[in-house]
């Protein structure tokens, strides 16, 4: 689904990503960990697309360079980014928002578009599961919400897209443990053997309702360690000071 | 023109013009000035006892510029007036001039002031001059001007669901002024 083959990505001449290499295959879910400013949110960054980092390297996205790629054909193609920040955009009603977006995501896949009484139940059902309540759907885009409901918003969107591959940035940080369950059930019911995720983390919490396959620890730029769920665990109890002891 | 109940209207003069509206004790006024842009307009509003008006404006600017001058004068005790004047230049220059006017005698007004201003290039400008003459401290009148560009963080999280560079920046040029055209919708 997902190989990463020696990735360089810097800012301004300072690096942030020094060497990495990553393969995600379809339906596994990788948890990448590590501390602040190692170069996490970046990563996540750079595979949907945003702008202004200096990357060299290949990405490859279901066999497709995906660094030649517009940050709305990414999308297109599947790929999704669970904002660790979700943008408040005034004026832009969420409904309509999912709807336009479902519905170009739709159209380029040789899709018809949906009516709007099919979207509505479609969401409905959705939110219904994802236990998401519904009043946020009228409001202006993230404007006004909780940090929980920014985040729930972006799992509904998840949820209503049905990308290939999900990035979900940081999406556990400010929730409480109700949301924090809400929002990982709703991963893991999206959990399906053609669809991969990367699930970016300081903590283990979230790990502990959502099993990943492989867990892999950033610093400094690099992986520094890769291992299965126990992984996580034992960062916990040693933290990322002691790298030395991974 | 004199306004003596309730009146509401749609305004969309093509040409260069100056628009008076005599509003009458107890009358109330509702206008909408939008889809035309490139011409001067100046709109005057007296506003007798009671009387309340709303103005609200949204020009899209396309290789042209616009001006609007407005000119709100409580000329009755008790009158209350609320404009919103917006702007979007795409290689074009806007104008706003406002002035509340509040004669001494005169008590208990309210009246607001809004212009906000987006500017899709760095070849386009917007003008704002909003001013208040209040002669009494028995009012209620404030005035506000922004301009600002797009939001990039904006543009991204769109394109990020799957819409164009294009389809994004439109959608948030109807956010800017959703507000203006809901009311108006709502109110017709």
């Amino acid at each position: 689904m997902l190989k990463i083959k020696n990735l360089k990505i810097s800012i301004d001449n300072k690096e942030i990503i020094k060497d990495l290499n990553l393969e995600i295959k379809q339906g596994e879910i990788h948890a990448l960990m590590g501390p602040n400013g190692s170069g996490k949110s970046t990563l996540s960054n750079v595979l949907a697309g945003k702008d202004g980092y200096n990357v060299t390297g290949e990405i490859l996205y279901k066999g497709e360079d995906l660094l030649k790629m517009s940050i709305e054909e990414r999308a297109r193609k599947g790929l999704f980014m669970a904002f660790q920040y979700p943008i408040e955009i005034p004026g832009v009603n969420t409904i309509n928002f999912l709807k336009s977006s479902l519905n170009v995501v739709r159209k380029s896949n040789k899709k018809e578009a949906i009516d709007t009484f099919e979207f509505l139940d479609l969401v409905k059902e959705k939110a219904k599961a994802l236990n998401v309540n519904g009043s946020i759907l009228n409001r202006h885009l993230n404007v006004g919400f909780s940090g929980g409901e920014k985040k729930k918003n972006e799992i509904l969107q998840m949820s209503v897209l049905e990308p290939m591959f999900a990035i979900l940035d940081e999406t556990d940080s400010g929730l409480d443990i109700d949301s924090l369950k809400i929002i990982s059930n709703g991963i893991n019911s999206l959990r399906s053997i053609c669809r991969s995720f990367l699930i970016i983390t300081h903590y283990q919490r979230l790990l502990e309702h959502i099993k990943p396959d492989f867990v892999h620890v950033l610093a400094d730029g690099k992986i520094i360690k890769t291992g299965c769920s126990e992984l996580a665990e034992e960062l916990e109890k040693v933290g990322y000071g002691n790298k030395k002891q991974l | 023109m004199e306004i003596k109940n309730n009146y509401k209207k749609v305004i969309n003069l093509k040409k260069n013009s100056v628009l008076n509206y005599d509003l009458k004790a107890n009358s109330s006024a509702c206008l909408f000035f939008c889809d035309y842009a490139g011409y001067i307009t100046e709109i005057n509003v007296n506003l007798d006892k009671n009387s309340s008006c709303e103005l609200y404006g949204f020009f899209k600017n396309r290789n042209e510029n616009t001006d609007v001058i407005t000119n709100v004068t409580h000329t009755g005790n008790n009158s209350k007036c609320n404009q919103d004047f917006r702007f979007v230049n795409k290689n074009s220059i806007s104008s706003f001039k406002g002035l509340i006017s509040v004669p001494k005698h005169i008590k208990n007004c309210e009246s607001y002031m809004t212009n906000k201003n987006l500017l899709l290039d760095k070849t386009s400008q917007a003008f704002a001059k909003p001013e208040l003459d209040i002669k009494n401290s028995d009012v209620i009148c404030t005035h506000s001007s922004t301009t600002g560009t797009l939001d990039e963080e904006q543009i991204f999280y769109i394109q990020s669901r799957g819409l164009s560079y294009e389809e994004s920046v439109n959608m948030l040029i109807e956010a800017f002024y959703q507000d203006i055209k809901s009311k108006m919708e709502a109110s017709l």
